[in-house]
C-alpha cells in the first residue's frame, strides 16, 4: 500500500480527520479572504464599469462565483452522497451533510444579488430567467436534502437517506436546468441574460477568476468546520472527544 | 445626459445602493456561515466537558 | 407461474397492491375528488370569464393533477412498514427494485390512471380547446407515471418518519418541475398550434430513463430505512 493510499484510509479515521482539518482550517480560510481581497480589489477598483450596464456589472464578481458554487456544492454533496451510500464511509456521510448548507448558501446569494442586480438592470427586483428559475429550483432541492437529514432520529441513516435524496437530486438537475430553458425559450419572456454575449476583457475576468478561486477554498473551509463539528457531536462518547473535552472547551 | 436620458423615456437608476446591498449580503451571509461552525464547536466541546466533570463527580459519589 | 420465480412475485405484490386498493376505492377517489375541487377554485379565485380562463386551463390542470397525485403517496409503504411487511419483502430474496417496481405501479394504477382520465375532463371545463385536450391525455398519459415512480421513490426515503407529510411534497415537488413544464408546454403548444412532438418525446424520454432508475432508486431507499 502506497504513502497515498495509506494517506487516504487514515483520513477515514475521524481523530485524524478532526487534526487534519483543523491544521488547515486557519489557512483555508486565510487564503480565501486574501484571494478575495485581492479580487474584489482588482474588481471593483481597477476594473472598468460596462459601456451598456455601468457600475452595477461590478455585482458579477461576487453573483458569478457565488453562482458556479452553488452548482460545484451539489456536485460535491452528490459525489461524497455516492461513496456514503455506497460504502458507507462515516467521514463522506459528514461531509455530504456539511456541504448541504454552505451549497445553499451559495444559492441564496445567487439569487439574491441576482435580484439586486436585475433591478437596476432590467427595471424589476424578479424576473422568471431560465438562470435564476433554475437556482431557485437548486435551492429547493438544498432544502430537501437538508430537511430530510433533520427529520431523522437517527443521524447515519438520516445523512444516508439525504445523500440518496442528493443522487436522486443530481440525475435530475441537468435536466431540471434544460426543461427550464427550453420552458424560458418557449414563452419568448427574457433573452437578455444578465451577462451579455460579449467575451470579457482580462481586466473583468482576472478578478472574476480570482473571486472563483477564492469561493472554492472557502467553500472547503466551510465544508471541514462543519464536518468537525458534526463529528464531535457524533463521536461524543468515544475517547478521542472526551480527551478534547477534558483539555478544556477551547481545544 | 439627464435631459437626454429623459427625452428618451429611461431615467437611470443611481446603481450604488444596490452593489452596496449585494456585497453585503454576501459579506454577510458567509460571516455568518463561518461563525456558524465555530460556534458549534465551542459549544459541544463546553457540554462535553461540563458532562465529563458531572460524571467524575458522580463517579466519586458513588464509591462505597 | 413458477413460484419463487421474480416475475411470480411481482405479480403476487401487484395483485395484492390493487386487491387492497380495490378494497378502499373509496379512498382511492380522493385525490379526484380534491382535483376537482381545486379546479374549481380557479373560477371562483378569478371569476368565470371563458375567455381568462382557458388560456391558463392547461397550466392549471397540470398543477392540480401534479398536487393530487401527491395525496396517496405518504401511505404508499406506511403501513407495510408499521406491520413488517416490509421487512418481509426486504428479506423475500426477491430483487427488491422488481417489489419497488410493482408498488410504483399499483400506484399508478390506483392514483395516476384516473387522473389521466379525469384531467382532460377538468380541462375542458376550464374551457381548454378540443385538440389540446387530446394532447392534454397523451401528455398526462407520459407524466403520471414518472409522477409515481418519483414520488414513490420520496415515499421510500421517508417511510420511516412520523408526520413526514409535508416533508414528502417539499421532496417531490422540485424533482417534479420538469414534467410539469414539458406537460403544460405540450398542451400550449397544441393551444397556439406548435408542433407537440418536442415536450411529448422529452416526457417520453424522461419515461424511459425512469423507469429502470427509480425503481432501483426506491428499493434503495427502502433498504435504507428497514435495516
Amino acid at each position: 500500500m502506497n504513502a497515498l493510499t495509506l494517506w487516504f484510509h487514515k483520513l477515514g479515521s475521524p481523530p485524524y480527520f478532526y487534526r487534519f482539518a483543523g491544521r488547515l482550517l486557519p489557512w483555508l480560510y486565510g487564503v480565501s479572504l486574501l484571494v478575495a481581497s485581492v479580487g474584489l480589489y482588482f474588481g471593483l477598483v481597477r476594473a472598468p464599469a460596462d459601456y451598456l450596464q455601468g457600475e452595477s456589472v461590478r455585482i458579477l464578481y461576487i453573483h458569478v462565483p457565488c453562482a458556479w458554487m452553488s452548482l460545484f456544492g451539489y456536485l460535491t454533496m452528490a459525489g461524497a452522497g455516492f461513496i456514503a451510500v455506497v460504502w458507507r464511509i462515516k467521514l463522506a456521510e459528514l461531509i455530504a451533510m456539511a456541504c448541504a448548507p454552505v451549497g445553499a448558501a451559495f444559492t441564496f446569494v445567487t439569487l439574491v444579488t441576482g435580484s439586486l442586480w436585475g433591478r437596476p438592470t432590467w427595471g424589476t427586483y424578479w424576473v422568471w430567467d431560465a438562470r435564476l428559475t433554475s437556482e431557485l429550483v437548486l435551492l429547493f432541492l438544498y432544502f430537501g436534502v437538508i430537511g430530510l437529514y433533520r427529520a431523522f432520529d437517527d443521524p447515519r441513516r438520516g445523512a444516508r437517506a439525504a445523500c440518496l435524496l442528493a443522487l436522486i437530486g443530481v440525475v435530475n438537475l441537468p435536466i431540471v436546468h434544460y426543461s427550464v430553458e427550453w420552458w424560458n425559450t418557449l414563452h419568448q419572456g427574457q433573452s437578455v441574460r444578465l451577462m451579455g454575449e460579449s467575451s470579457m476583457h482580462s481586466s473583468m475576468l482576472v478578478p472574476l477568476l480570482m473571486m472563483a478561486l477564492a469561493t472554492h477554498v472557502y467553500f472547503f473551509a466551510s465544508v471541514f468546520a462543519r464536518a468537525r463539528v458534526a463529528l464531535l457531536e457524533q463521536e461524543g462518547g468515544k475517547e478521542w472527544v472526551r480527551e478534547l473535552a477534558r483539555a478544556g472547551a477551547s481545544a | 445626459m439627464g435631459a437626454r436620458a429623459r427625452a428618451r423615456g429611461s431615467v437611470r437608476v443611481s446603481h450604488t445602493p444596490f452593489i452596496v446591498a449585494a456585497y453585503l449580503v454576501f459579506v454577510l451571509v458567509f460571516a455568518a456561515d463561518a461563525l456558524a461552525p465555530w460556534l458549534a464547536r465551542r459549544n459541544v466541546l463546553a457540554r462535553l466537558h461540563s458532562r465529563l466533570v458531572r460524571e467524575q463527580r458522580g463517579g466519586a459519589n458513588e464509591r462505597p | 407461474m413458477t413460484p419463487g420465480a421474480p416475475a411470480t412475485a411481482f405479480v403476487a405484490l401487484l395483485r395484492r397492491d390493487l386487491l387492497v386498493f380495490w378494497r378502499h376505492r373509496s379512498d382511492a377517489l380522493n385525490p379526484l375528488v380534491f382535483a376537482l375541487i381545486v379546479v374549481t377554485m380557479f373560477p371562483l379565485a378569478l371569476g368565470p370569464e371563458a375567455n381568462e380562463l382557458a388560456p391558463i386551463a392547461g397550466g392549471v390542470t397540470w398543477v392540480t393533477v401534479v398536487l393530487a397525485s401527491l395525496l396517496s403517496l405518504d401511505a404508499l409503504f406506511r403501513s407495510d412498514a408499521e406491520d413488517g411487511s416490509l421487512d418481509l419483502l426486504v428479506a423475500s430474496g426477491q430483487p427488491l427494485a422488481l417489489l419497488a417496481a410493482a408498488r410504483l405501479l399499483a400506484h399508478w394504477l390506483g392514483t395516476g390512471l384516473p387522473l389521466v382520465l379525469a384531467g382532460p375532463l377538468l380541462a375542458a371545463l376550464l374551457g381548454l380547446p378540443r385538440d389540446a385536450v387530446v394532447t392534454l391525455g397523451f401528455a398526462l398519459a407520459l407524466g403520471t407515471p414518472l409522477l409515481s415512480l418519483l414520488g414513490g421513490t420520496c415515499a421510500a426515503l421517508t417511510v420511516g418518519l412520523r408526520r413526514s407529510g409535508i416533508l414528502l411534497s417539499l421532496l417531490v415537488l422540485p424533482l417534479t418541475l420538469p414534467v410539469l413544464i414539458f406537460g403544460s408546454g405540450a398542451v400550449e403548444a397544441a393551444v397556439s398550434g406548435a408542433a407537440v412532438q418536442a415536450p411529448l418525446l422529452f416526457l417520453a424520454a424522461g419515461l424511459v430513463l425512469a423507469l429502470p432508475l427509480a425503481p432501483l432508486a426506491c428499493a434503495a431507499a427502502i433498504r435504507l430505512n428497514v435495516s
